[in-house]
């Protein structure tokens, strides 16, 4: 496979960027031909087959009908990191997007997407720089954004190049809206200005390979990244209400923004989550939020507070990292990307 | 604040059961021990007073002579203070009230006697850091803990932060109070039945529900057969109450069956009041006559037919 994309991708040719998916689950890939069985939204959509290449390597053939044509295509599995499977694959852009993003999609909460936001990927940017010293790294940064106040969601499509100094007009822009971020692109090139590696990075999760070496690619991108889902992973994990020797142990977490949401947005988010989850509202706001949501899917529940300016979550009876995840990502996707961080639980 | 300041007094729990002179039982939100096992603590926490205050300031009274059933080698204590702690909007009824009661003669004086104090909460936040927290502020009367006393003197009052607010909001889901019904069901469907995606409906026993549900419940030391009895109904009743809904299905005694597609509804709390709903507005129409008038209403037969068969 390395020495395949290698010799593909270092040549000068029109061809489908190299698209790597990293995803959080902690089964065996061969698992998803029995959800493929038992689920049967999927059952009724995709047809697909798991053989297995060579040891924690697999290849999955997926196929959608979708209006009257039949989109098929094919990727590799890689098992081998822990609670992280990294898809590969060469398949156009349309098959990503309409065939096994839905998938992966569709495989929750057995499979959960790695999302990050621009705080993450602004880090991941850093630890390129560092990487790659003395060489040329040109970026550049695709968000959508909102103004602050009001309770309209993403609109348009910003780009930030580094000729313009991306990151702290990024900075700069975090400041005065909302924002989501698309995807950071990225062209590195040596000394003598030829081109090293050429690609970009998605908040879903996902890097693409346009042009260089594979392993470079496998070093200094799909690693790093898939370490950060590790990382994210790991933040998400055990984090259910426990009861040890009598006394509960609560272990929330916080989505914190610059500035203060509104009552309007508080709504939004009431709104909108109440689509997706099992959603009671125990205090409306003004000035403290709170409710009680539970995932369906996997059983996963959870308390939601908002004060001012941090929208905290804290694990009740059961929560998986992947329902947290998901979660986060929901709020973030409402509201716009913040800062999670760890909170302390506060006992008396 | 009892237990992050440990001088104040032994925390001993919250809606611990006591006892007054005549043995009535009494159940103060906060319960404490101070001066060597000889003097008794209580607040009474109230998110805000309805109309009559002044029934509620003769209520907290009857918390000065609880000396008994507490957790001391003799089972009771010396003598019993009192805190009343109320939303800062309710302060100046409740001032004006004590006012009122201090100058009849019938109240024995406990008002202004030490041993009794009101204060106060307000949620605010500093400059420094512009975190919200709750403020507690002593607005009339004195204790005799000194170490509370000193703590309430600290200027702008004792602070709770926070993160003890929120963490005391998922800690427990009840109080001693029994809660709404709704309530009740909404907290059994998200955090207590659990989930199994793979079959669309399963069995449980009650007890197993109410297993799960025990650590919700705040853990009173009083942990008797009957409190335990109290729970328990409490849980059934909501399971009783959901096969009435339709959501669920009584299959033997104290065994139900869960549909998948209950834990699944989006717009849980809506659905639930809407169906309560439902129920009383059918009680309320339902004529009341029994079983038996019914019957025979029904089987009753015009006496004369003759205009109908002559139309026939």
């Amino acid at each position: 496979m390395t020495s395949t994309f290698d010799s593909v991708y270092t040549t000068l040719s029109r061809k489908p960027p190299l698209k790597a998916i990293v995803v959080s689950t902690s089964l065996d890939p061969t698992a998803i031909e029995s959800i493929l069985g038992r689920r049967r939204k999927l059952k009724r959509a995709y047809r697909g087959q798991v053989l297995e290449l060579e040891s924690n390597l697999f290849n999955l053939s997926l196929q959608k009908g979708i209006r009257s044509k039949v989109a098929r295509g094919q990727a590799i599995v890689d098992s081998s990191k822990e609670g992280l499977w990294i898809l590969f694959t060469d398949e156009p852009n349309y098959y990503v997007k309409h065939v096994l993003s839905p998938f992966l999609n569709g495989l929750y909460p057995d499979v959960s997407r790695a999302y990050l936001n621009y705080r993450q990927i602004l880090n991941f940017l850093a630890f390129l720089r560092e990487t790659y010293t003395g060489s040329t790294v040109l970026t550049s940064i695709a968000v959508k954004r909102q103004k602050r106040s009001g309770k309209g969601g993403k609109k348009g499509t910003l780009l930030l190049w580094e000729e313009e100094g991306s990151e702290d007009e990024l900075r700069q822009h975090a400041q005065k809206y909302r924002l989501w971020i698309d995807q950071l692109g990225y062209e590195i090139r040596d000394k003598s200005d030829l081109r090293l590696l050429v690609g970009s990075i998605t908040g879903t999760g996902i890097a693409r390979l346009r042009y260089g070496s594979f392993q470079d690619f496998m070093q200094h991108i799909v690693g790093p990244l898939s370490a950060m889902a590790s990382d994210w992973r790991a933040f998400y994990s055990r984090r259910e209400r426990k009861l040890v020797n009598g006394i509960v142990q609560l272990s929330p977490y916080a989505v914190r923004y610059p500035f203060a949401l509104e009552d309007g947005q508080i709504a939004q988010i009431s709104r909108e989550l109440a689509n997706f989850y099992s959603f009671a509202v125990v205090h409306s706001g003004n000035p403290y939020f709170a409710a009680s949501l539970s995932d369906s899917s996997d059983g996963s529940s959870f308390g939601l507070t908002i004060l001012r300016d941090a929208v905290t979550i804290t694990p009740i009876s059961k929560a998986s990292p992947s329902a947290l995840w998901e979660l986060t990502n929901r709020i973030q996707s409402i509201i716009g990307e913040g800062q999670i961080e760890s909170i302390h639980s506060g006992a008396p | 604040m009892i237990r992050r300041h440990p001088t104040v007094g032994r925390f001993i729990g919250e809606s611990h059961q006591i006892r007054g002179l005549d043995g009535g039982r009494l159940t103060p939100d906060i319960s404490s021990i101070f001066d060597l096992d000889k003097r008794g603590l209580v607040f009474e926490i109230k998110y805000s007073i309805g109309s009559s205050v002044e029934d509620y300031l003769l209520k907290v009274k009857r918390y000065r002579n609880a000396v008994h059933g507490w957790p001391t080698s003799s089972g009771q204590i010396e003598t019993n203070d009192v805190v009343l702690l109320c939303n800062a909007n309710d302060t100046p009824r409740v001032l004006a009230c004590l006012s009122e009661l201090n100058v009849r003669q019938d109240d024995e004086k406990f008002f202004t006697s030490p041993g009794f104090s009101v204060w106060q909460w307000i949620m605010g936040s500093t400059k420094e850091d512009r975190e919200d927290s709750m403020w507690l502020q002593r607005v009339y009367g004195k204790t005799r803990n000194t170490n509370l006393e000193e703590l309430a003197d600290t200027p702008g009052g004792i602070r709770i932060t926070e993160d003890v607010l929120r963490f005391l909001r998922f800690q427990h889901m009840f109080v001693r109070d029994k809660p709404p019904i709704q309530y009740v069901i909404v907290f059994l469907v998200q955090h207590v039945l659990p989930k199994q995606p793979d079959v669309s409906s399963y069995d449980i026993e009650l007890e197993i529900v109410y297993d799960r549900a025990n650590s919700f419940f705040p853990g009173w030391w009083e942990a008797a057969e009957e409190t335990r009895q109290v729970k328990r109904e409490l849980v059934k009743e909501a399971l009783n109450r959901m096969v009435d809904m339709r959501y669920i299905t009584k299959i033997g005694q104290d065994k139900y069956q869960i549909p998948n597609s209950l834990l699944g509804k989006k717009r849980l709390l809506d659905d639930v009041c809407r169906r309560l709903e439902n129920i009383a507005s059918r009680q309320a129409r339902r004529p009341r006559v029994s079983l038996h008038m019914r019957r025979s209403r029904k089987l009753k037969r015009p006496t004369d037919t003759s205009s109908l068969d002559r139309f026939i």
